[in-house]
């Protein structure tokens, strides 16, 4: 039995120590130390009985975009603990952190083409599209994949009524699209 | 003004040069450091005195790394202007840069003095004084920094960390609510609402720390009712925290079972659960009792009473929440006998009939009882034969009445039953047996890598590091893109010694194969380890002490990064995450992978005092005489063969070496300026030819003593080097805590106190000498001395420290403890004197091999025909432990495995095998046929 459970300041060594051992792409300790400071909601760690990480989420907010999303920085599970369900339920854990702390509307991520195992555990398990094609920092190549949350498309389909609803009174009365900005702050508020 | 600007003296400039100074500040700003260098020197050429102009050229040239006249500049112009802020606050930058923190809260200090009300300054000075947990001087430099610009909240939320970090609890809530007063109404958009909710749970931490429950659960709700409050789970976990620590027990019941509801797989919350029903924590793990605070007993220390509530508390839990996977495992940590085998089948069963290789390290926590791992083997000596019979489990127990449930047929269910009962005898020492059973593994599913790593592992139980790393390597080869089969075939070449060989693995996975860099920057701190480690076996201390202490800049850096969040945390709000931080950095150097970094160094610098260069010679012939003749002729050709490596190699080193100098040339003519260091001694060179290893040594010590002084390891490699050193009176203080931590009995102790004993005695006789003239004054002082006396006469549980008093401890310690394991007959052995040798070797191998680990048993052997020159027990040894652990290439083992020699040699490339196709079953089976070992 493996316990999931938020992470905290003082995983943030053993997840970079798991990440060196399962995944190409790594990272100095200040960038999973930015991560736990700035959304600390939206890490989760999987840790074994002996107290060992092996498994971790890491994850952010993409703060600058138009639409409120999070976004899955890395997720490793150990060889050792697979076929168990960790990553399906650290990323669970992560994308209700994403909505309920922080109202996201969709999750994003990227995975290498060549990765089949995670790309099935995205799409198949956890409702994942592909949108378009993205690269890694070594040249290879990966999708660009996107969740979109219940949240965000109740969020989208308000949008595109007030969208729809401003039209016809464009049509009627010549307004300028002000409003439309309006329709969109709303939509980021949820 | 008028005198002064025809008169220039060393502070004041005119109007062309004073512009031209505000220039070269924004330039420096803007990270224009040439171009505000110009401008310095436009200025200088006219005042070539100016104390202002001469510090920031100083601080400019900083920046691009010419530290020399960086400080001779700076230096200058304070001196020429020790009145200018200016220079004092860049006389604390310069230093600042260098993290000399303590220097340059001095020098903003100094800058504070000329100009009482800088913001700047005082912001920079507040960094510093909480990087360098000047707590008292943080709050004072708050505190002004408020009353100065009382409009900026930021002020306001740093005044009240800085309460809180001093503990004071109460005002720090105060200054909280005072601001909150000022900004009710703000909050509109998303990122200020999370703010906002971050604020009002770091006022509700601030109260809880201050044992103010009450209030704290009264923000919490007052929070929740206003919808302001945006971290559900963190305030479920906070109220039900206050709830455990206020005694509504009740409440802190109904809170945790809404929690598991949550997660279920969530221990702490289960912990928490438990401690709400006043029983122990259930789980074994040391995390999840922690978390609630220790409440009661380990597992098998339950009243039957205990165990019946925990039993039905569980029920509820599996019917509540029936895929729970924790619900159902706890159980096993306190259940016994009849129920436990019931329960532990039905939990094991899923992870059969799925295949989930984890299932032995779930289980493993369980071995800590002798009757259960009994249990245990029982029931999957069950399963398998119900497997191997029908191809079926049988039907569970607990389910009689329902023999007619018959169970499905589960053709991958044996395999992974045998595989979970080789990891059992592997765990209980039957090399024999886990080794046949992981082989049948093999046989019966040829493309199971787990299996392979799992051999390999049993080898390196069983003392056979070279077929443990053949058959890591083995796993990786058959999945070449797995990072993991990398990494634990990289780790087993080290342990192998295989230098060269893991380093060439390991860059498969780095960036342009530079893997040394690549892996240092990313701060992969088990390679380093495993890499110094391996060098120190070989005995190349310079590279083994170059790997150990890149662990010790790494968690330099690690304290570094904390730096540029104290600003951001106050700006993002997080302030909960970041009291965990400051706590964390706190604790930092206790950090299990620091000591066996620092650990690993010291020890290098302990082989090099211990045998001073030159004494290779003699090392070798030691090595020898240890060795059967065979061994001998083994040894020779193996060296001999290295040495043709060597030569080659450094052949080839030097061709590629002269290759990068002229790419480096060529790059570095490309970006204009040499942007990286080159490191001056790559191989540790310098390092291992200091004057002084135990100086260096102890200079490591410092710290760990300071954050890690509760580790027995760290007070016995401290014993070893003031020891070393005769610094007595810490080598009695590291003693004195070494016996406090593990108790007399323990081996380690009885060496060091024997040792001690001997020590101080030897430096009285050195003092008494001096006093009757005979001594070369480098004597003890009495007083020192009179208190070495009484602490080691302490330690001997004598009253007065003589030779009879040491030897009637050494004695009567030997007679309790030494025919107990085969370590306290070792420690009893090391520490007799030349006439008690004999019978200690006797009594050594009367406890013989049996019952110890291959670890205890290859120190033993050395300690024979080392220390104790005994070569005679020392054959005799090894002849015991070759029949004890027939596996073992230590030992000569008679069932070792024979590996394909040199398959080391060559570097490892990405293509082994059938490159990517390994992963073919065409591959496989071709890997598999490779495979058959015996």
């Amino acid at each position: 039995m493996v316990c999931i459970r938020q992470a905290t300041v003082e995983d943030l060594l053993q997840m970079q120590r798991c990440n060196l051992l399962c995944l190409p792409e790594n990272y100095q300790l200040k960038y999973y130390f930015y991560h736990v400071l700035s959304w600390p909601q939206l890490l989760y760690v999987a840790e074994d009985y002996d107290g060992k990480i092996v498994g971790y989420v890491l994850a952010k907010m993409e703060e600058e975009s138009a639409e409120v999303h999070g976004h899955i920085t890395s997720l490793a599970v150990a060889r050792t603990h697979r076929k168990l369900g960790l990553a399906t339920k650290l990323m669970s854990a992560a994308h209700k952190a994403m909505v309920e702390v922080f109202g996201a509307h969709y999750c994003s991520l990227h995975v290498r083409v060549t990765n089949r195992g995670a790309f099935h555990l995205y799409t198949h398990t956890l409702g994942y599209k592909r949108t378009e094609k993205a690269y890694y920092a070594d040249g290879e190549d990966a999708y660009s994949m996107r969740l979109t949350f219940p949240e965000g498309e109740k969020a989208a389909a308000e949008k595109a009524a007030a969208a729809a609803k401003q039209q016809q009174q464009q049509q009627g009365s010549g307004e300028k699209p002000a409003a439309a900005g309006a329709a969109r702050k709303a939509g980021k508020r949820r | 003004m008028a005198s002064k600007q025809s008169q220039p003296d060393n502070r004041t400039l005119p109007s062309k040069e004073t512009a031209l100074f505000r220039q070269l500040a924004k330039q420096y700003e803007t990270k224009q450091y040439k171009k505000g260098i110009k401008n310095a020197d436009a200025i200088l050429k006219k005042f070539p005195e100016h104390g202002e102009t001469l510090a920031m050229k100083g601080l400019l040239l900083n920046c691009l790394d010419r530290k020399e006249e960086a400080y001779e500049l700076v230096k200058r112009g304070v001196k020429n202007d020790l009145r200018s802020h200016v220079c004092w606050h860049v006389y604390g930058l310069l230093y600042r840069s260098d993290r000399e923190y303590d220097e340059a809260i001095k020098c903003y200090k100094n800058a504070l003095r000329m100009d009482r009300e800088n913001l700047t300054v005082m912001r920079d000075l507040a960094l510093l004084q909480i990087q360098m947990r000047d707590m008292p001087g943080f709050l004072e430099t708050r505190q002004t920094l408020l009353e100065l610009k009382s409009n900026n909240k930021h002020n306001w939320i740093s005044f009240a960390l800085a309460h809180h970090l001093n503990g004071h609890h109460e005002v720090a809530v105060k200054v909280l609510e005072s601001y909150e007063a000022t900004v009710e109404d703000e909050g509109a958009s998303s990122g200020e609402a999370y703010e906002h909710s971050e604020l009002l749970l770091y006022k509700a931490l601030v109260l809880e720390e201050g044992g103010m429950h009450e209030e704290a659960l009264a923000v919490l709700e007052a929070g929740t009712a206003a919808k302001r409050l945006r971290d559900p789970l963190g305030v479920r976990e906070q109220q039900a925290r206050l709830f455990l620590a206020m005694g509504r027990r009740e409440d802190a019941a109904a809170a945790y079972r809404a929690l598991v509801a949550i997660n279920t797989e969530n221990h702490r919350y289960h912990a928490g659960l438990m401690a709400a029903l006043q029983l122990p924590p259930a789980g074994t793990a040391g995390a999840a009792g922690a978390a609630v605070g220790a409440a009661g007993a380990a597992g098998g220390e339950l009243s039957e009473e205990q165990r019946r509530r925990l039993a039905e508390a569980y029920a509820e839990l599996q019917r509540e929440h029936p895929h729970s996977v924790a619900a159902r495992r706890i159980p096993l940590d306190f259940l016994e006998g009849e129920e436990f085998v019931a329960a532990a089948d039905a939990y094991v069963r899923r992870y059969l009939l799925r295949g989930i290789p984890s299932l032995f390290s779930d289980m493993k926590p369980l071995y800590r009882s002798a009757s259960k791992a009994a249990l245990l083997g029982q029931l999957f000596e069950r399963l398998a034969a119900s497997l191997e019979q029908s191809g079926a489990l049988p039907p569970l127990q607990g389910a009689e009445g329902c023999e007619q449930q018959q169970q499905q047929p589960a053709p991958q269910a044996l395999v992974w039953t045998l595989f979970y009962l080789a990891q059992h005898h592997d765990k209980l020492g039957n090399t024999g047996e886990a080794l046949r059973l992981v082989d049948r593994c093999i046989e019966h599913t040829p493309t199971l890598i787990e299996a392979y790593v799992a051999k390999a592992r049993f080898l390196k139980h069983a003392g056979d590091v070279e077929s443990a790393a053949w058959l890591a390597d083995a796993a990786r080869r058959m999945d070449l893109a797995d990072r993991y089969l990398n990494c634990n075939a990289v780790k087993a070449a080290f342990r192998a010694g295989h230098t060269e060989r893991a380093e060439s693995t390991a860059a498969l996975f780095t960036r342009d194969g530079e893997q040394a860099n690549n892996l240092f920057d990313m701060q992969a701190m088990w390679y380093e380890i495993g890499s110094g480690r391996a060098y120190l076996a070989q005995q190349q201390y310079g590279k083994a002490l170059k790997r150990f202490l890149k662990v010790q800049q790494h968690f330099e850096d690690f304290q570094e990064d904390q730096f540029d969040f104290h600003g951001y945390c106050v700006r993002k709000m997080t302030l909960r995450a970041y009291i965990d931080m400051l706590r964390m950095e706190d604790r930092l150097y206790a950090h299990p992978t620091y000591l066996k970094g620092i650990g690993g160094a010291i020890r290098a610098y302990l082989q090099l005092h211990d045998r001073p260069s030159g004494g290779q010679q003699e090392d070798e012939e030691a090595l020898l005489a240890g060795m059967t003749p065979e061994e001998q002729k083994k040894y020779r050709a193996k060296k001999r063969k290295e040495e043709q490596r060597k030569a080659k190699e450094a052949a080839d080193a030097a061709a590629k070496a002269a290759a990068e100098a002229a790419a480096a040339a060529k790059k570095a003519a490309q970006l204009g300026e040499e942007k990286k260091k080159k490191d001056t001694d790559p191989d540790g060179e310098q390092l291992a030819a200091t004057p002084d290893p135990l100086g260096e040594a102890a200079k490591l010590l410092r710290r760990l003593r300071e954050h890690a002084g509760d580790e027995l390891a760290v007070q016995q490699l401290s014993f070893e080097v003031y020891v070393r050193q005769g610094k007595l009176l810490l080598a009695v203080q590291a003693a004195k805590k070494a016996q406090q931590l593990a108790g007399p009995a323990d081996p380690s102790v009885h060496s060091m106190v024997v040792r001690l004993a001997a020590a101080v005695l030897a430096a009285a006789a050195e003092a008494a000498a001096e006093a009757g003239g005979d001594g070369n004054g480098a004597a003890m002082p009495p007083l020192a001395l009179a208190v070495a006396r009484q602490e080691t006469a302490a330690l001997l549980g004598a009253s007065e420290l003589d030779a009879a008093a040491a030897d009637a401890y050494r004695q009567q310690w030997a007679a309790a403890h030494a025919g107990s394991s085969l370590r306290h007959a070792a420690a009893a052995a090391e520490v007799a004197p030349p006439e008690a040798r004999v019978a200690a070797v006797q009594r050594l191998q009367e406890v013989g091999p049996a019952g110890a680990s291959h670890a205890d048993c290859a120190t033993a052997a050395e300690l024979l025909a080392g220390p104790l020159a005994a070569p005679e027990a020392a054959a005799a040894w090894r002849h015991q432990c070759a029949a004890r652990f027939p596996w073992s290439a230590v030992f000569g083992g008679a069932s070792r495995l024979d590996v394909p020699a040199p398959w080391e040699a060559e570097a490892a490339t990405g293509k082994e095998g059938k490159g990517e196709e390994a992963a073919s079953a065409n591959g496989l089976a071709q890997q598999a046929a490779a495979l058959s070992l015996s």
